[in-house]
């Protein structure tokens, strides 16, 4: 059966957008240490400022994003740690 | 405290509003069917419905509900009587328009009773875990309280206009400019139902099951198969990113998109559903703020993007019952941008909600949530909103990594639980897999229109999900579009378990075993870690300090009569309201007393309290000290609390009537 142009083009765009999706996630994969959480908390810190980016709830998610575990460094700042 | 009428009263109104809606339109032959199409449409009429006549200044009042329900049932069945179709005798009369021999249940009505199973399942898990413990969990359904009080009371839906509002949203966080359509419905079901906790979470919960049913009855037309339908639901009940019994008005809207979706598919069948999905649509509008309207709006209009690619014709009456039903939902934004001006509305959205402000402060807000400056230009602009409406923001939204998504987790998100699980994730890659290679270019032709579809929805909500992951944002708050993930998710993943059948029948695999190791894998790996988190016990709201101090206060209150008045002296009337009790946490007077309590006498706080009607008086060291520090600074805090209290002792105003150890005291108001 012959397609339309429009047909044509959605089967383009679904099968390159899965493989975008399949990108994305593999670059994605490079976020997962701790430069991960770094980059998280400079754009926390970038769009809400110093004390959004500081609370506790955002380092977590940050922390946890990167696949780490959040706990405190000597200093008593929230770190990201990785096993 | 369980109300049965409320329950039959629930079914009333939206099975006639239903029944009223599709009369005209071609519907199920099965009356099973058609009896929960029915409930879907009238819940998809209820919210616009609700929102009309606030408009038009109807009280938003139970019985005005029932009658507008029952009015043209009531109609169509006098009219049957007067035509003298039925006759006299009595078991006729009985049978109106569900004669016996319509009552027999087919091979297709026995799928729906699988579903009606996996129903009850669903409802006795959430049931079971919003009961597990005496208060409301976390904020937000303490907010949905205080708005549902707010219009069982006042039976309005738009916030009293205070003479000193600095603010929007100071008192009622869900109602106004917040779509008010959920704190509405319970709001209504509790004037028939005293015990607003239990109204609450029960409706809740039975809401969402009810939306498994829902589900079941899109699926089987969108699919065009029964069997997938039933696998699709009973996954969808399974998977733990799809609905905790969390109270929130997600509960509504994300419920809604089956009729929604329903109606669509119907309009190729039979025009006049046109009418039907557009009031849906509206509805989704009104349910919920913007951020998941957007979103299910985009998944309807994928939806009629590729049903027209793959016809090869515009689905003309899709679209604009889309649009439409966008448009009639302005019944309630229109009003909110009047009231709050366009300017004021967007700055609420940015999460800026300064009422009154001056013009240059107002410029500035306004600029800065649209990322645009003052004078940049309209491009710069609607850039600038598009960004707001795609920030990958949101108190639960993170990064998410593969193991987040493979693995379900009873330690969870208790608002928008995240995670697939490992059989159902297996069975969604082998289904994408499977779909994409078996069928090649012949996935947009229109008998695999709905394989496109869900292929485009799982694209979709998988990259809104990944706001945080991926280098690009698609959607606001990507926490919660997991609810929505999980629709494509089990919809392909029922169609990769039939697919997988298909191949293993090859090699002499019986289907029922294919089926029952399927079925198995996902109660393991998915239903497991659904059902322990469901039926754990929740936290509560930051007002309390201790864990055991919202479990003492529910003991006490379920010792006086439900919505007896009574008065927290730290401002946290939401928790009053939450327990049971009452208090008008809405009226100028009780705010402006609030504002300056600290300095108040005690005999000018007794007769305010006297005056105002209220029993009893709460004072609890802890959650005061916190909440004026607060507001009057810790100094001011220090000297004054102490000194109260000893006031409060000494007056014989107040008599201790209870008294938990390093907890609190409540005080009878003689």
């Amino acid at each position: 059966m012959s397609h339309t142009t429009a047909q044509k083009i959605l089967l383009y765009l679904i099968y390159g957008l899965v493989l975008l999706m399949v990108l994305f996630s593999l670059i994605a994969i490079q976020d997962k240490s701790f430069s991960g959480y770094k980059k998280c908390v400079e754009k926390k810190c970038e769009r809400g400022g110093e004390k959004f980016c500081q609370k506790s709830r955002e380092q977590m998610n940050c922390c946890t994003g990167a696949g780490g575990k959040l706990a405190l460094d000597a200093q008593n700042k929230f770190t990201c740690v990785f096993s | 405290m369980i109300s049965v009428l409320t329950i039959i009263l629930f079914f009333v109104y939206l099975w006639g509003l239903g029944f009223t809606t599709t009369y005209f339109l071609k519907k199920p032959e099965s009356w099973l069917e058609r009896f929960f199409l029915n409930l879907a449409v009238g819940l998809g009429v209820f919210p616009i419905l609700a929102i009309l006549l606030n408009f038009l200044h109807v009280p938003l009042d139970w019985q005005v509900f029932l009658v507008v329900s029952v009015a043209f049932p009531l109609y169509v069945l006098g009219k049957k009587i007067k035509e003298k179709q039925l006759s006299s005798s009595s078991s006729q009369w009985f049978y109106f328009n569900f004669k016996l021999n319509h009552l027999k249940l087919t091979k297709s009505d026995m799928m729906l009773v699988v579903v009606l199973l996996i129903f009850f399942f669903s409802l006795l898990m959430y049931t079971k875990g919003a009961f597990s413990y005496p208060y409301l969990e976390d904020e937000d359904p303490w907010g949905h309280a205080v708005g549902a009080k707010y219009v069982a009371l006042e039976k309005t839906a738009y916030d009293p206009v205070f003479s000193h509002q600095t603010k929007m949203d100071a008192v009622l966080s869900y109602i106004d400019p917040y779509p008010p359509a959920y704190d509405v419905l319970m709001g209504v079901l509790h004037q028939t139902s005293a015990d607003l906790s239990w109204t609450l979470k029960f409706f809740n919960a039975f809401l969402i099951s009810l939306g498994l049913i829902f589900f079941y009855l899109f699926a089987q037309l969108f699919l065009g198969n029964r069997s997938k339908a039933v696998l699709a639901t009973f996954f969808l009940a399974a998977v733990p990113a799809y609905f905790s019994h969390f109270i929130w008005a997600h509960s509504l809207v994300v419920v809604l998109f089956f009729p929604a979706m329903y109606a669509l598919i119907m309009i190729k069948e039979d025009k006049k559903w046109f009418y039907a999905a557009l009031i849906i649509v509206a509805s989704i509008w009104v349910s919920q703020n913007i951020e998941e309207p957007i979103k299910l709006t985009v998944m309807l209009l994928l939806f009629v993007l590729v049903a027209s690619i793959t016809a090869k014709r515009f689905m003309k009456k899709e679209f604009w019952a889309v649009i439409f039903g966008v448009l009639l939902s302005f019944i309630w934004w229109g009003m909110m941008i009047q009231k709050y001006t366009l300017r004021g509305f967007i700055r609420y959205f940015s999460g800026n909600n300064i009422v009154a402000a001056t013009d240059s402060s107002l410029d500035v807000g306004v600029s800065s949530s649209v990322g645009a400056t003052g004078s940049g230009s309209i491009f710069q602009k609607i850039g600038g909103i598009l960004h707001s409406l795609t920030s990958s923001g949101g108190t639960g939204s993170r990064a998410y990594s593969f193991h987040d998504f493979f693995v379900a987790s009873s330690q969870n998100q208790i608002n928008s639980p995240i995670g697939i699980g490992i059989v159902l994730s297996l069975l969604l890659l082998f289904g994408v897999f499977y779909m994409m290679w078996h069928y090649r270019s012949r996935l947009v032709e229109e008998e695999q229109m709905a394989l496109s579809v869900m292929l485009l929805w799982l694209v979709y909500t998988f990259w809104g999900v990944n706001g945080q992951t991926f280098l690009v944002s698609i959607a606001r708050g990507p926490f919660r579009m997991w609810l929505l993930l999980a629709i494509p998710v089990v919809l392909i993943a029922a169609i990769g378990t039939f697919m997988l059948i298909g191949m293993l029948k090859k090699f002499k695999v019986p289907a029922l075993i294919v089926l029952a190791v399927v079925v198995l894998g996902v109660l393991m790996t998915s239903g497991y870690q659904k059902y322990q988190l469901n039926t754990s016990m929740w936290s509560t709201s930051g007002a309390y300090s201790t864990p055991t101090e919202p479990i003492e206060y529910a003991s006490w209150f379920a010792t006086i009569p439900l919505n007896t008045p009574v008065f927290l002296y730290a401002p946290r009337d939401k928790l009053v309201i939450g327990l049971g009790g009452n208090t008008c946490a809405w009226c100028e007077d009780v705010i402006d007393f609030r504002r300056d309590i600290i300095h108040q006498d005690i005999p000018t706080l007794h007769s305010f309290l006297k005056s105002h009607g209220y029993q009893y008086f709460i004072a609890n060291g802890a959650m005061d000290s916190r909440s004026f520090k607060g507001i009057f600074g810790e100094n001011e805090t220090n000297a004054l609390l102490l000194k109260r209290y000893d006031e409060i002792q000494q007056s014989g105003l107040f008599k201790p009537v209870y008294y938990k150890k390093d907890l609190f005291v409540v005080f009878q108001v003689n």
